[in-house]
Parts: structure tokens; C-alpha cells; sequence
């Protein structure tokens, strides 16, 4: 990527921490609520701003406010799960749930740890049930790289599990869509953890992103879907050989208000209990996408720059 | 094969439609009657031949790349449609080189099928350009119109080749056809994302340069991308009309490619 077009991720993910930065509190579990009353947006908020904080405080790209403010941010999520014993609770009371896990892995991989938690998860991964979850392959995904990041030893054939997700297929490219987008991102940011081990990816999907990511990001760029816009700009930098985009990349610098905060797209989100997880959602993926194309653009000589 | 035409003077786009599907039959054989430009019921109507205009080279295919013979009427109501409909006065570059192009590749391809179109009125700047010049001229003219950059971008790159279909029938060769050649990639991302965009047409006129020289370059994905695009664009007879030259188009390749 030209190094002159690297301010535009930079500044898109710096201003969108900011905005995280600053509306954090909103996203704060009400203390009134007990464990087993939180709804699944509240937590899952929270979720996607431990992972966000944690991508950002792993690359260590940013400035050293940059970092401070992925520090706040990571102490603040692990405060609100009571240090990890909201998690634990959670856990405890549905074994056969892997969300909690989910939640807790990125921040396990920075240290922020619970013993009793960790045997708890020690104990469910290695049961019999573990092995047979009535998930489909691309959660199956996710819950082999959490299961990863907090150490614990992974039964999952991966081969086959990538084989069975809508990228694995490597479908004509021109039936890609909305839910098709989101296999897609979520299938490589589980197999490369977040642009942490880009050879996680099998070659040939690296080759058949290489192929098709351009036309897809050009469509979204149109579509002015700034969230999956976002999301498949990350998953651009979590290749082998990054692929960047900079008309996208402008786009959404454009898109993006001038507090930070990105919106969603064209359309409003829809009003209802999912409105809150999903006005902050396309900031946090601006702040995950920024970070990691910008990381691997300092990190990669080999970084593909691709016009349009 | 003619169809049933309205009693209601038809519009130049109905008309197009029309010819469009009717070259189309011709193509793929349907009917047992001769394809003729000059036999369609509404004769030399300003609609057909606006129509047989819009058409542009493509208009000829039955009788380059289908079983069809050209007859001096084809020639005759060819002359009229051109005078009819004449290119435009120098406008603007853009829409001066799409009409230099097309009209370009309607006398070489007129030329291969022996008519000279040496002095038709309404051919684009054909004298500026050289294009009465037999073939092969010592600077093939349509270097001489197309100034654009080899490395353009794939999103303008292709949806300008997507204007300049016609200009992607198998005895043509141009620039345009060099590029359409080495850039394969870049091909199919415009027609993905041309399908993505719901712009069946484009999709299936960028199929038209996959199809060409896909004996020696194939793209694994043409033939689920035209199916794709027929199915889609059943009501569509100039989609059509693109995926059956495309469909044709590769079958001649490959034809060539085993007479070699």
C-alpha cells in the first residue's frame, strides 16, 4: 500500500477508538440486572469491544494514547464481567454454552485470566459433548479459536469444518450476499485469529480472496455498506498477502462522522432491542480494520496494493 | 426469424428488442428460414433501421459467425440504416470514441464479408480514422482512437469494454482484444461484479470478451456465469442476444483452435 494512503486506515481506526473511547459507559451493564436477566445484545456489545480492544492492544500500531485507550477499554470490559466472574457464573450455569468462553478468550490471550473459570472450561472441553455441538461449521470455527487463545486443546478437524462454510465452498463469486459476506469474515478471522496467523487460512481461499475480495469490496463501496464494508476490509489485511483497497478505504474515511462514530449504511438500523449492539457495531469494526491494515501494512513488505 | 410485429408504429427500442431476438434465433439456428436484415415486415422503417443502427456490427453476426449468407438487400438496408441514423458531429471524447469503435468494427467486419463501406454517409469520421483503408493498414486505425491507459483501473476498464461489445466478434482484432486477453482476472471481477450490481447486460457483454480467445485463455467460470445470466435475463432479448454471441463466440474459438 502507498504510504501515503495509510493515514486513511490510521485515522479511520484512531477516530473510531476515540468514539469508543468516549461512549463506552453507555455500553456498561446495568448493576440492577442480575446475570441471568442480561440480554444477549448488552453482552455481546461488550464482547465485540473486548475483542476490538484487544486487536488494537495486540498490533501495538497506534500511538501510545492509541494503546492507553485499548488498556481503558480492556480494563473496563473485564470490570464489567466482575473480573471474569460474571463469565464464570455464566458458564457454570449453561456448560453446554460456548459463549462464555467466546467472550472471555480474547481477553484470556492478554492475561486478563479466572482461575475457576479456566478449570471450568478445561473440564467442558474435554467432554464428549464438546466434540458434538449442534453448530453449524462457522461457529464451529469460532469456538476452535477460542478454544485456541485460551490454551485449551482443540479436537476439531478444521479442514473439514472450513471445507463446510460458505468460503470453503468457493461458491461463484457473484452469489455473495449479505449473510454470505458475514461466513466469509467470520470464517477467516476464526482461522487466522484476527490477522494474528494469516497462514491459518488454507492457500487456495487465499487465492480465490485475492480473486474476488476487489469486485466484492467494490460493490460494497457502492452499497455504501460501511459495516460489511468495514469487515471485508479487515479481512483484506488478515491475508498472507494484505490486500488493501483504497477507494474503500476512502469511502469509509468519508462515511465516517466527524465524532468517529461510523454508521451502518444507507438504511437505518432497525429499532428494537438489537438497535443498541448495532449503532455501535460498524465503529467497532472501523476500529478492528484500521488497526489491522495499518499493522500489516508496516509489517508486510509483500502488502499487495490493489487500485480499485 | 421475423416474429409478429404490432399494427402501432413500434418505437427504436421495441424495434431493437425485436432485432435482437430475431439475430439471436439466427444464431442458434432456430427456424429453417434465411436470416435477412431487409426482410423484417417493417421494411425500412425508421424504427428498424434506428434498431439495425443500435445494433451495430453485432446486427452482421448471423452472417459471420452463423450459417447465413449476405444479400445485397442486407447490404442496401445496411447503407440506409447508416444514412439514417448518421454518427453524431464530434461531441464529446467519450461519446466520439464509442462511436469510432463500433463503427469500426461494423466496416471491418463488412469488409470480411466483402462489402467495402468506402463512402457511406453517416459512418462515423471513417475517413479521418482511415477506416477505408483495406485491411491489413500499416497503423491499424483504431490505435489512432483509443488513447486510453493499458493499466486503467478494472471497475472503469471493464465498464467501458462492456460498451464496446460488438467490437468482441471473433474476426476482429483490436486493442481492446489484446487487453481482454491478458487481463482475464480483472475480466471476471467486472463481470462479478456487474452480476452483484444486478446489471445483467453488462454482465453478459463482458462474457462476450471472456468468450473470446477462451481456447487458449479459459475462464472456469464462463459457462455457470452465462447459464447464470440466461436464466436471470429470460425476458431480456439484448442480455440474450450478448450471451448467445458469447456462447457462439467460444465454440468458434474453439472451432479455430482445432483447425490450427
Amino acid at each position: 500500500m502507498d504510504p501515503l494512503d495509510l493515514h486513511l486506515p490510521r485515522q479511520v481506526g484512531a477516530r473510531a477508538l476515540e468514539w469508543l473511547d468516549r461512549c463506552h459507559g453507555s455500553l456498561a451493564l446495568d448493576p440492577a440486572v442480575p446475570w441471568y436477566e442480561i440480554d444477549e445484545p448488552s453482552l455481546g456489545a461488550l464482547a465485540e469491544l473486548a475483542l476490538a480492544a484487544a486487536t488494537v492492544r495486540r498490533e501495538s500500531v497506534g500511538s501510545p494514547e492509541t494503546a492507553r485507550t485499548a488498556d481503558r477499554l480492556l480494563a473496563f470490559s473485564w470490570r464489567q464481567f466482575h473480573e471474569g466472574e460474571l463469565l464464570y457464573e455464566l458458564q457454570r450455569q449453561t456448560p453446554a454454552a460456548t459463549y462464555p468462553m467466546e467472550i472471555y478468550s480474547p481477553l484470556a490471550a492478554l492475561g486478563y485470566r479466572h482461575r475457576a473459570l479456566d478449570r471450568l472450561l478445561a473440564h467442558l472441553s474435554a467432554t464428549r459433548a464438546a466434540q458434538v455441538p449442534e453448530h453449524s461449521p462457522g461457529r464451529r470455527l469460532a469456538v476452535a479459536a477460542a478454544a485456541r487463545r485460551i490454551g485449551l486443546p482443540g479436537h476439531h478437524d478444521l479442514a473439514e469444518l472450513t471445507r463446510r462454510t460458505w468460503l470453503g465452498g468457493v461458491p461463484e463469486p457473484w452469489m455473495l450476499d449479505g449473510r454470505g459476506a458475514h461466513g466469509v469474515t467470520r470464517t477467516v478471522f476464526h482461522l487466522t485469529d484476527r490477522g494474528a496467523d494469516p497462514a491459518g487460512l488454507p492457500a487456495h481461499l487465499q487465492r480465490y480472496l485475492h480473486q474476488w475480495l476487489p469486485a466484492w469490496l467494490q460493490a460494497f463501496t457502492e452499497a455504501r455498506s460501511w459495516d460489511l464494508l468495514g469487515e471485508l476490509l479487515a479481512v483484506g489485511a488478515c491475508l498472507e498477502q494484505p490486500l488493501f483497497h483504497a477507494e474503500a478505504w476512502a469511502a469509509l474515511a468519508q462515511a465516517q462522522q466527524a465524532d468517529g462514530m461510523l454508521p451502518g449504511g444507507a438504511t437505518r438500523p432497525p429499532s428494537g432491542p438489537e438497535r443498541a449492539f448495532r449503532s455501535h457495531h460498524p465503529t467497532i469494526t472501523a476500529a478492528v480494520a484500521g488497526t489491522l491494515a495499518l499493522s500489516r501494512a508496516i509489517g508486510s513488505p509483500r502488502a499487495a496494493g490493489v487500485a480499485s | 426469424m421475423p416474429t409478429p410485429h404490432p399494427s402501432k408504429p413500434e418505437t427504436v427500442e421495441t424495434a431493437t428488442l425485436r432485432l435482437a431476438s430475431d439475430v439471436a434465433c439466427a444464431l442458434r439456428g432456430a427456424g429453417d428460414a434465411a436470416f435477412r436484415l431487409e426482410q423484417h415486415p417493417q421494411g425500412a422503417e425508421a424504427a428498424h433501421l434506428g434498431a439495425v443502427r443500435a445494433l451495430g456490427a453485432d446486427a452482421l453476426a448471423p452472417f459471420v459467425v452463423g450459417p447465413h449468407t449476405l444479400g445485397p438487400g442486407d447490404v442496401a438496408l445496411l447503407t440506409e440504416a447508416v444514412r439514417a441514423v448518421p454518427a453524431p458531429r464530434p461531441l464529446d471524447p467519450v461519446t466520439d470514441r464509442l462511436w469510432g469503435l463500433r463503427d469500426w468494427a461494423l466496416c471491418r467486419t463488412l469488409t470480411a464479408l466483402g462489402v467495402d463501406p468506402d463512402g457511406w454517409d453517416g459512418l462515423a469520421d471513417i475517413h479521418r480514422y482511415g477506416l477505408a483503408a483495406p485491411a491489413p493498414a500499416p497503423v491499424d486505425p483504431v490505435q489512432r482512437i483509443e488513447p486510453r491507459l493499458a493499466d486503467e483501473p478494472w471497475p472503469t476498464w471493464t465498464a467501458g469494454l462492456a460498451q464496446l461489445s460488438s467490437l468482441a466478434l471473433p474476426g476482429l482484432h483490436c486493442p481492446q482484444r489484446d487487453q481482454a486477453r491478458r487481463r482475464r482476472l480483472d475480466l471476471g471481477r467486472g463481470l462479478t461484479h456487474a452480476l452483484l450490481r444486478r446489471d445483467l447486460l453488462r454482465a453478459a457483454r463482458l462474457a462476450r470478451w471472456l468468450a473470446l480467445d477462451s481456447a487458449t485463455r479459459p475462464e472456469p467460470l464462463l459457462s455457470t456465469a452465462l447459464a447464470h445470466i440466461e436464466v436471470l435475463a429470460a425476458d431480456q432479448p439484448r442480455t440474450l442476444l450478448e450471451t448467445t454471441l458469447a456462447r457462439r463466440t467460444a465454440d468458434t474459438d474453439r472451432y479455430w483452435m482445432g483447425a490450427r
